[in-house]
């Protein structure tokens, strides 16, 4: 149904356009000269050795055809033009476009834009979807044998693990139905300028996007049962902008108002718990399904309890309504007032569900019909600059952010954790709001022959409720210089920055959702990155200059070191240097050859503490990561265009080499850490060619041709299967390929 | 994908560019109704009496620019002054006296804020340049014509293929190519996004050219499931994405700064399992799957608080449903 309203929306749209067109292309005055450069027809020819999407994660190479086509219009008169865009015309990212424009009066475009997103091929649900797309279910018997199979394992007190899971579940992911995971975005935009040109003009923007298909979604039912399974995406964007722009003799400015609503057609999703067909709670329900005997004492512990079925809130429908102005005031021939200011207001009030579904729960009643959500932000920012003789220039910019959620607070006795228990712990929600404060000033000297320094210094405050800390204060100085020395193009930057909070780190932030708060349980030596007292420093520098005349170098070197020096536990460091090289030369008349390579070395570091129940106060009980990250980025390429040829060759290759090295004293819990090796390795080469070659002046004929191949060793996907403890994965294939693609077209002009 | 889909897409596809025409054709006779503003013809001699001497040796140039932008402005307006050879290149009286390279404006060899003073002469009102005076890109001296070529017929350099806009911008930010190639990205490299689809090139009201006034509010252009605001709130997602994620490239999953579980440990290291260490020792292997932590592998923690930007569900104080 979406698919068809956003079809009619554009056709709609695109006759209201070409009735609009005063003159339109076949009437008498102005004359339009047509000219289509080009029209190509492409037929498209995909081997691949294997069922991962990644090569095609954001585009569409499958077998079959494609048009692309440019098609313009320009009156005779030169003043009005139109244009016909297709790319991709008849695939899953296909794009169509329109524009016409008449000079000085108004413009339109219009715009049909399709985005895949392809997560993963051949993935096994042992679910059904029903037919409104918002259940996945297993069929009774199934839940029902795998109930009574676990109970007669528990009467038995035999001890259910993953061995004892893994057999009953095998025989059904064996002829489980597979799924593709992925979803499309369809956009139509449309926007129509009025007054182009004049001393005032008007703005209408109007923007749709449908989203549908799926991406894996984490459910669960408790500690020992993720139950991985697509979740079924049917959003609904639509956004409306109006706009106006004056000019005058000493600025332009413009005022507008957005709103923009979503909606999301499933808004709840529902699913079966493969390992119950029946209701049922205790107090150990949540880590099931689980049961162990303990042979030396006979004592038993874990559950087969728990909810038959489970239940997600997936986005909820919201709106965004947003009045905003901008411009600039000339004040002299030499300085300039720059300003931006909005009002947002965020609101959402999507009907709250019950508490659970578990029928052998009693949960407190649901005393609130809907969510009642609504934040707003306010954003005022001024810039002050001039320039002074001598080569001066200042710049003073002053910015202020305000986001304020003012929805009330709402208070529960208890929730139902993993559906399967009441814990009677009252919770209260928790509106976070913040702002933000920034005063910038910056000095710019042209230094004539020896180009331009500058200096820059800018303070940045935030203000934060229900966080750790109440403000947070970032200093930072930054010099640059530009210049052109001869031949060559000098860039440098080095900015360093000290960041701290006043007052004390409260950790008894996080109790603000607890209605009676139990005491804190995260480590007091924990700094939230995101406020942590931190140093900074950032740098790169870049020196361009021609070589022998027909070669052109680049070279640059920079980086980025956070200290988090006063972190005890948490985010601890993160370091980054790169550098690379690029060069250039033009082969002649048409010819062209690229190089170039590049290296980032990244270092993340941090620290935490193993506690039980407690916060444990021993520091055997420390355990510390650090990373390693290698990237190399290297491409190569060369043209040749003649009259009647046109060539092309790229070569890309990207490596990632990531190393995680975890240590905890001995003696403690975890008692050493051991790391791993492939923390994200990963290699991509993408090889391609293109050849077109003129037959006539209208006619063209090309083939192009791509392989990539692609590896993968990463910790996160490490000997992965479709069911492993506690997790039944949908696994679907985004993993290693390699791949031909070919592509044949006819290239026409007229 | 299935055949009977690749069969649908490419039907609509030519059905919306067989509607476009059709809907062009027919309506063009209803447009004729509309009253119409006389344009004043150009009159014939204004491009030619000005670039007739300009083209005697820049043939090519001047027939190229005859079809640009600023070409059909010129053309269009029959203003002598705006937008020809000379509003440019300045008086050429000498330099045709001259008959070689001399006398005459070349704005590439000009200074950064010379070259900026020609263009701003008569593009300083458009809203584009609202934030240009004091940008980053001006005050580093990045000029217009580092971006924009005024001859080519469809000013190649500031581009209409976003391929080739965003492989403009690799040519000074090469660190973001390099990002781009990552196994976790944007699609940029595939054309259906580029840089300006998040940056301003001529300048906005924040640091890092965004076309909007924060990051979240730019990622909610496109990720509008996550605005809420929701019943529970996750803290650092309302303030800023990139506490979390980074936009440009990644090689950890859904452009993660630093891979789960451990990117949520740098924030939580609570009691029980939110603080444990899981290491090589929890991950699965062939030869013995039972080593496998469902807190590490595959998604890990998001595996179970799936909700991790916020959530409705009453019972979700944790984020889980």
């Amino acid at each position: 149904m979406i698919r068809m309203r956003t079809t009619r929306i554009v056709l709609g749209a695109l006759a209201l356009a070409a009735w609009m067109v005063p003159g339109g292309l076949l009437a008498e005055e102005p004359e339009f000269e047509i000219s289509l450069d080009p029209l190509v027809l492409e037929g498209l020819w995909l081997d691949q050795d294997t069922t991962s999407s990644k090569f095609q994660e954001y585009r569409d190479l499958s077998d079959g055809f494609r048009v692309r086509l440019g098609l313009q219009g320009l009156s005779d008169d030169f003043g009005r033009l139109l244009e016909v865009r297709i790319i991709n015309g008849g695939k899953d990212d296909a794009f169509y476009g329109l524009e016409y424009d008449v000079a000085g009066r108004w413009s339109l475009e219009l715009s049909y834009d399709n985005i895949p997103h392809r997560f993963g091929n051949d993935g096994k649900v042992l679910f059904t979807r029903n037919a409104s797309q918002n259940a996945w279910e297993i069929q009774d018997p199934i839940q029902a044998a795998l109930q009574a199979a676990n109970e007669a394992q528990v009467a038995a007190r035999q001890n259910i693990n993953f061995a004892f899971l893994n057999s009953l579940i095998q025989p059904y992911l064996a002829v489980a139905d597979t799924i593709d995971v992925g979803l499309q975005r369809r956009r139509t935009r449309a926007n129509l300028e009025l007054g182009k040109g004049g001393a005032a003009s008007w703005n209408l923007e109007y923007r749709h996007e449908a989203r549908t298909g799926t991406r894996n979604l984490g459910t669960s039912f408790g500690f020992n049962n993720v139950t991985e399974l697509p979740e079924p995406i049917r959003y609904d964007t639509t956004d409306a902008i109006l706009s106006g722009t004056w000019k005058w003799s000493q600025g332009i400015a413009t005022a507008g108002y957005r709103h923009s609503r979503f909606e999301n057609d499933v808004s709840t999703l529902f699913f079966d718990n493969p390992w119950r067909i029946t209701d049922s709670t205790d107090p150990s329900a949540y880590s099931s399904p689980g049961f162990t005997v303990n042979p030396l004492t006979g004592t038993t512990s874990g559950s087969i309890g728990g909810a038959r079925v489970g239940f997600f809130d997936l986005a909820p429908d919201n709106d965004m309504a947003s009045f905003f102005a901008n411009g600039r005031f000339d004040l002299t021939g030499r300085s300039w007032l720059q300003f931006s200011a909005a009002w947002t207001q965020f609101d959402q009030d999507d009907p709250l569900l019950p508490m659970t579904l578990n029928t052998a729960i009693v949960a407190p009643a649901q005393p609130f019909g809907s969510a009642n959500r609504e934040a707003d932000m306010k954003r005022l920012a001024v810039n002050y600059g001039a320039r002074y003789d001598g080569g001066w220039q200042l710049g003073v910019r002053y910015g202020y952010q305000d986001y304020s959620d003012d929805s009330p607070r709402y208070a529960w006795d208890g929730y139902v954790r993993f559906h399967a228990v009441l814990e009677e712990i009252a919770r209260i929600t928790v509106p976070v709001s913040w702002s933000r404060e920034t005063i910038t000033a910056s000095l710019d000297k042209d230094l004539d022959e020896w180009g331009n320094l500058g200096l820059e210094i800018k303070r940045d405050t935030y203000e934060r409720e229900f966080r750790e800390t109440e403000e947070t204060t970032e200093d930072l100085v930054a010099l640059k210089w530009d210049a052109r020395l001869g031949e060559a193009m000098v860039r440098a930057k080095y900015e360093m920055g000290d960041r701290d909070f006043d007052g004390a780190y409260e950790t008894e932030a996080q109790e603000a959702s607890f209605v009676h708060p139990e005491g804190i349980n995260n480590l007091p030596g924990l700094r939230k990155f995101d406020q942590a007292a931190r140093k900074s420093d950032r740098w790169n520098v870049s020196v361009g200059l021609p070589v022998a005349e027909v070669w052109a170098l680049t070279a640059r070197l920079g980086g980025s070191k956070f200290d988090y020096d006063e972190s005890e536990f948490g985010l601890t460091g993160d370091e980054t240097v790169r550098y690379g090289v690029d060069l250039n030369r033009e082969l002649g008349e048409g010819g062209s050859f690229f190089v170039w390579v590049e290296r980032a070395d990244r270092d993340v570091s941090q620290a935490s503490r193993q506690s039980g129940a407690t916060p444990s106060v021993n520091p055997l009980d420390n355990w510390f990561v650090d990373f390693a990250e290698v990237n190399d980025t290297f491409g190569i390429g060369w043209a040749k265009e003649t009259k009647q040829w046109q060539a092309q060759l790229n070569g890309e290759w990207v490596e990632s080499d990531g190393e995680a090295e975890i240590s905890s004293p001995p003696g403690g819990t975890p008692n050493l850490g051991f790391g791993f090796g492939n923390y994200e390795d990963y290699e991509r080469l993408a090889l391609s060619g293109k050849l077109d070659r003129e037959i006539t002046s209208k006619i063209a004929v090309g083939l192009s041709v791509l392989y990539e191949d692609y590896t993968i060793d990463s910790f996160i996907r490490q000997d992965l299967a479709n069911y492993l403890p506690g997790a039944l994965l949908i696994f679907a294939d985004d993993g290693e390929y390699a791949a031909w693609s070919a592509a044949l077209r006819l290239k026409l002009r007229f | 994908m299935r055949r009977a889909r690749v069969v649908g897409r490419t039907f609509s596809g030519a059905a919306w560019v067989a509607g476009a025409l059709l809907g062009w054709a027919l309506c063009a006779g209803a447009s004729a109704a509309i009253a119409q503003v006389t344009l004043p013809a150009p009159e014939p001699p204004a491009m030619e009496s000005v670039a007739t001497t300009c083209a005697d040796c820049h043939e090519d140039r001047v027939e190229a620019f005859r079809s640009s932008p600023h070409g059909r402005v010129y053309q269009h307006s029959g203003d002598y002054a705006t937008a020809s050879c000379t509003s440019c290149h300045g008086d050429a009286a000498a330099h045709v006296e001259a008959g070689d390279g001399s006398n005459i404006v070349v704005p590439s060899r000009l200074s950064a804020a010379e070259i900026e003073s020609t263009c701003m002469r008569c593009h300083s009102d458009n809203a584009a340049q609202t934030h240009w005076q004091g940008s980053m890109h001006q005050r580093r001296g990045v000029t217009c014509l580092d971006c924009h070529s005024i001859h080519a017929e469809r000013e190649q350099r500031s581009e209409v293929e976003s391929a080739m806009r965003t492989e403009l911008c690799y040519e000074c930010h090469q660190d973001v190519r390099s990002e781009m190639r990552k196994v976790s990205h944007h699609p940029v490299r595939e054309g259906k996004m580029d840089c300006l689809s998040c940056h301003d090139p001529h300048g906005s009201i924040t640091t890092k050219n965004l076309r909007a006034g924060s990051v979240n509010e730019l990622c909610y252009d496109c990720h509008t499931e996550k605005r809420g605001p929701f019943l529970w709130e996750h803290a650092p997602v309302r303030e800023n994405c990139m506490h979390c994620h980074t936009p440009h490239g990644s090689n950890h999953l859904k452009l993660q700064a630093t891979s789960v579980p451990f990117l949520c440990q740098q924030c939580h290291a609570n009691t029980r399992h939110p603080g444990s260490l899981y290491d090589a020792t929890r991950l699965p292997t062939l030869d013995d799957p039972t080593t496998g932590s469902n807190r590490i592998f595959n998604r890990a923690c998001v595996d179970c608080h799936a909700a991790i930007h916020g959530s409705n569900h009453p019972s979700a104080p944790y984020l889980a449903h």
